[in-house]
């Protein structure tokens, strides 16, 4: 029985309502990885009443994690627990209403269809980009908002790519490049309120697109927490790449073998 | 003086420099940049055709990963 009372104070938000917790109630989210931004995003959305939420991570559990990862504890990680379980258990303490599924994997191409394809929207909690532009591939194919998050050090930024007038992360991003992979947390240090605030910002944006209130616009927003500064584009009806590979060609070269 | 406003910061500003070149001028690397000049996106094949002029209002953004 799902109990409404519990969201009284996001459904006394006249642009929420019943209707929006309703809406929530009967969504599907992927979460790809359950690091720093998808145990936060599966934190927040457990705790606002979304539906079910498929979490994909093969990781276990380290002490280095528990730094900024929501939910985790030392004995999780004196015991190297695999993350997707352990948060499961955590969540479900948290709000027992929600729908959980596990799945310790890695996402690749030949698991993402399985992951996926029942979802409303897909959440970008991984810790690369040839996840993230496999993510945008399966997405703009399948016609699935996704909800990209970045951190590193002490800058995030965020983005919705969905269907409808948008350019996608291929328009943006030509190709994985070399020097994502120095920007690693292990090499360039992050902090847990960076990524607590980018998974905050990536779930509220999740909430407007599931409840079906949304605004048309999409930006891409970056916050540099240390200096303090916020920058942002606007990323709607901006055709950026008018021979994007993967949104106007239709080449997805990340899904196919 | 002429200026122009990169990132919210307004600089003095001489002459034209293609955006590659403004780039260069601020000791980054083009990879994975997002540059909107006075609120156009600039594609990212376009740097060296598009000018910088003075009163211009540009936002570089570079993507990151991490998370």
């Amino acid at each position: 029985m799902y109990d409404m009372s519990r969201y009284a104070r996001q459904i006394v938000f006249p642009e929420w309502g019943a209707k929006g917790q309703t809406r929530l109630q009967n969504s599907r989210v992927l979460i790809v990885g359950a690091g720093g931004l998808g145990s936060r995003q599966a934190e927040l959305l457990a705790r606002a009443g979304l539906g079910f939420m498929r979490i994909a991570d093969d990781d276990n559990i380290d002490l280095t994690n528990i730094q900024r990862q929501a939910l985790y504890n030392e004995s999780d990680a004196m015991q190297n627990l695999p993350k997707v379980e352990q948060l499961k258990i955590h969540l479900g303490e948290i709000n027992h209403e929600v729908a959980i599924e596990t799945a310790r994997q890695r996402v690749d191409k030949f698991n993402i269809h399985n992951l996926a394809h029942d979802v409303d929207l897909i959440m970008d909690g991984t810790d690369n980009f040839p996840s993230r532009f496999l993510i945008n591939d399966y997405a703009v194919k399948n016609k699935k908002p996704w909800i990209f998050g970045g951190a590193i050090g002490a800058e995030g930024q965020t983005a919705v790519f969905r269907a409808g007038g948008n350019p996608c992360l291929r328009c943006i991003m030509d190709a994985p490049s070399a020097a994502c992979g120095e920007n690693s947390c292990r090499s360039a240090g992050i902090f847990g309120p960076v990524v607590s605030a980018i998974a905050s910002l990536q779930t509220m944006e999740a909430l407007k697109i599931l409840s079906g209130s949304a605004p048309a616009e999409n930006y891409l927003i970056k916050i540099n927490f240390w200096m303090g500064g916020i920058q942002r584009i606007l990323l709607t009806g901006k055709v950026l790449r008018p021979d994007c590979p993967c949104c106007m060609k239709k080449e997805f070269e990340y899904l196919d073998d | 003086m002429a200026t122009i406003t990169i990132n919210g910061e307004r600089r003095n500003w001489e002459g034209e420099k293609t955006l590659r070149e403004l780039i260069q001028s601020l000791n980054l690397k083009t990879e994975n940049l997002l540059i909107e000049q006075n609120f156009e996106i600039v594609p990212a094949n376009q740097l060296d055709e598009r000018m910088a002029r003075a009163g211009d209002v540009i936002e570089i953004i570079r993507i990151v990963g991490g998370g």
